[in-house]
């Protein structure tokens, strides 16, 4: 068999061997020890679930030409600090482009990384060589979790399987111990990509089947595009209808007519108080007696926004008073709707209750997509007058003093400083 | 390296052990392959002298025993109430090779980050640092130790905790200045830990300092810190109880080293005590029943059935009248 060949390739012994190399005597003594144990003379024991690690998920699909995402995955482990595995999969169907190390391992600590692919291993398969391991002398991860993202390119249609070999869990002790686990492989199937007829997308993305656009704030534009092709070939003057749901599923209606290039357009301009949330937007039409449809859903709101300010103390504990002298800490939740990193530049003042400055901070990075948290501290100068002041927090693209502007409402909350 | 070299370092080092002999080595918990060690100069500090945290980091023995010249120790001091009064990190002589995460600059500045280097006592000091990541984001706590001209610690706090990321990070950080800390040149020190080195964090990159002038009063001369031989680190800083700050308060003080080295982690803890000197009765008051105490132990050697070390102010083996003046010249004073 193909396969067992391989792993012979790979300097592995093959089950069969292995059965081979017992002797009867053995086989006996195995059996008669099975059959004791299921005869109750050994105590019972309450099994944990057997460690894995496997392909998730078990089967993947992409189309043609696209990017096909396949993650490993360790489950109901204890105390995995290092793992390590080759992967084959067939060169005809699948090339894999990338490989990232997942965060059941990376959240604990930096990691050291062995990735090597190699795509054209053999004449019919590609293998990927993975191993990972935690640095020092830290945490190691328990539970289940994603240790290697894996990506790749569907390149060929048809089936692969997804099949380990050479894996090696490790805990934490010294001299690292194995894990005794079971590889789990899987498969990729490749399709045709679906003859995509009407494609809706908006001037920030959003091209392609059911895809998503990038996120847009109160008072902007959006440009809605409606391509109509029918094998391949633009197809003017049909109607096309735009309904656009909004966070609450009230749904708006609008047509626009494709022209000469298939394409229809049309236009609309956020208020200043839209609804925040996620809108999706419906383009139908009818070309050559069917009917064709296409979505884009995108997210309105701030594109930085100020979630949540707490105050509190150097630990994160929520604390509302402070006496002058110590230190105040301010809990910051933002988030950044856009699938692009933007640069922030968020500035935390305080004044005291006669409105003198008793602290400035800011910090300026370049915020990724999704929610961001930060501890920012500062210390209430001795000779503040007791009282009610207040804090403020803004976030800002730019310094406001070299013209930033910001992103969204800054946060003003009370800052009670007692004598200390 | 030579001969001579061996020479001189192996004289250095034992110099450097000689000067320390009153020292204690405080605690070391280590990992298998390198060894931190941790010592104070004296375990016993009274406000107004000068304390010193030195150590070095080595090779286990299986691994050759020799120093590492290229380590960096995280270290801090906590005061009697759990407070970080020293937050900074030193090397073992060089700098190691290069970090993902790097403190670019440390500049003291104006409210908008413009280089500012003199502010009054009683105002708002800037400082605006820029860091580096050049990996993937990471969970960070950025410190800054601030010192002031006569090396008393008057600031030390996190700054900023959170995810680092990938590419530059600004920072414009606050700080009153107290009316009474010595004007003079300050020194201001910015760290990135993973975690403070009292929960086990270490050092990310080396410390960034710079330094600053506070005017407003006389300035004592400049400090200079020794520099230890190669292997060894060396933390030097002043004792003193400013009224505003009162970081350095009479009791008895944690210490935390953790030195990372390649994928080695070491740690060691320990404490000294800060007295108020001539305070015999530890009851935070020099008064006159330290001066009935000096009495009934005047004239006793160290071990005599009348010794009472807490008498013994300049640890010379005997309470006598070197030990009377310095209770006199603070007679009053109170922690």
């Amino acid at each position: 068999m193909q396969w067992c060949n391989l792993i012979d390739e790979e300097g592995g012994v093959s089950l069969k061997r292995r059965l081979g190399a017992l002797t009867l005597a053995e086989i006996i003594l195995i059996s008669t020890l099975l059959l004791v144990n299921q005869g109750g003379f050994l105590p019972p024991r309450v099994e944990a679930a057997p460690t894995t690690i496997q392909v998730t998920p078990t089967n993947s699909t992409g189309y043609l030409n696209e990017t096909l995402y396949v993650n490993v995955t360790v489950t109901d482990v204890t105390n995995l600090f290092g793992w390590q595995f080759k992967l084959y999969f067939l060169n005809s169907i699948l090339k894999c482009t990338s490989i990232t190390s997942g965060p059941f391992l990376t959240s604990l600590g930096s990691t050291f990384d062995i990735f090597d692919i190699v795509n054209d291993f053999n004449s019919t398969h590609g293998r990927i060589l993975a191993a990972s391991t935690l640095m020092g002398g830290g945490n190691s991860a328990n539970g289940t979790g994603v240790v290697a993202m894996l990506q790749f390119n569907a390149s060929g249609l048809g089936l692969t399987p997804l099949s380990f070999e050479s894996t090696k869990l490790t805990d934490n002790q010294s001299p690292p111990q194995t894990i005794p686990h079971t590889p789990i492989g899987g498969n990729a199937v490749v399709t045709e990509a679906p003859v995509q007829v009407i494609d809706v997308y908006t001037q920030r993305g959003g091209t392609g089947g059911n895809k998503s656009s990038d996120a847009f704030a109160p008072g902007e534009t959006i440009f809605f595009n409606a391509s109509l092709k029918y094998q391949g070939a633009p197809v003017p003057g049909i109607i096309v209808q735009f309904l656009t749901y909004d966070p609450h599923g009230t749904p708006t209606a609008r047509t626009a007519v494709t022209g000469a290039d298939g394409i229809a357009s049309l236009n609309t301009t956020l208020p200043s108080n839209p609804l925040f949330g996620s809108y999706l937007t419906f383009a139908s039409a009818n070309t050559h007696g069917s009917d064709y449809n296409d979505t884009v859903d995108y997210k309105v709101g701030w594109i930085v926004n100020i979630i949540q300010v707490v105050t509190c103390n150097c630990t994160g504990f929520t604390q509302t008073q402070f006496p002058r002298g110590t230190l105040a800490y301010f809990n910051i939740t933002l988030e950044n709707l856009s699938f692009n990193n933007k640069q922030l530049f968020m500035l935390l003042g305080a004044n005291d209750g006669f409105g003198a400055t008793i602290a400035q901070e800011c910090i300026c990075f370049a915020i990724p997509y999704g929610q961001t948290s930060i501890l920012f501290g500062f210390r209430i100068p001795p000779w503040t007058l007791p009282g009610v002041g207040q804090a403020f927090v803004g976030a800002y693209n730019n310094p406001p003093w070299n013209g930033g502007i910001a992103y969204c409402p800054g946060h003003y909350l009370p800052l009670s400083i007692t004598g200390g | 390296m030579t001969k001579c070299h061996r020479r001189t370092i192996f004289r250095t080092v034992l110099l450097f052990l000689t000067v320390t002999l009153a020292a204690g080595l405080i605690s070391s918990s280590n990992c298998a392959n390198i060894y931190l060690t941790l010592n104070t100069t004296k375990s016993v500090y009274g406000i107004g002298e000068e304390a010193s945290i030195w150590g070095n980091v080595t090779f286990s023995a299986g691994l050759g025993g020799g120093l590492i010249p290229d380590a960096l120790v995280a270290i801090e001091v906590d005061n009697p109430q759990g407070i970080p009064v020293i937050l900074r990190t030193k090397t073992t002589g060089q700098l190691p090779a290069a970090s993902n995460i790097t403190i670019l600059s440390l500049t003291p500045s104006d409210q908008s980050g413009n280089p500012l280097y003199t502010f009054r006592r009683g105002t708002l000091s800037y400082f605006k640092a820029s860091l580096s990541n050049t990996a993937a984001s990471r969970y960070v706590q950025i410190t800054l130790n601030i010192f002031d001209a006569r090396n008393v610690a008057y600031e030390s706090f996190i700054t900023f905790a959170g995810l680092l990321y990938n590419g530059t990070t600004t920072l414009i950080i606050s700080d009153p200045v107290p009316q009474d800390i010595s004007p003079g040149n300050a020194t201001a020190y910015l760290n990135v830990f993973t975690a403070l080195p009292g929960v086990g964090g270490y050092a990310l990159c080396p410390e960034s300092s710079a330094v600053f002038s506070i005017i407003d009063g006389s300035s004592p001369p400049p400090i200079s810190e020794e520099q230890p031989p190669l292997g060894f680190y060396n933390l030097t800083f002043h004792i003193d109880n400013y009224q505003t700050t009162r970081m350095f308060r009479p009791g008895n003080y944690s210490v935390f080293a953790n030195c990372k080295y390649q994928t080695e982690v070491s740690n060691a803890t320990g404490n000294f005590q800060i007295v108020l000197t001539g305070d015999i009765n530890r009851d935070g008051i020099v008064d006159i029943f330290d001066a009935i105490l000096l009495s009934g132990s005047y004239n006793a050697v160290l071990g005599g059935p009348r010794w009472n070390a807490n008498a013994d102010f300049n640890f010379d083996g005997i309470v006598d009248i070197y030990d009377a003046i310095i209770l006199a010249n603070n007679f009053g004073k109170k922690a």
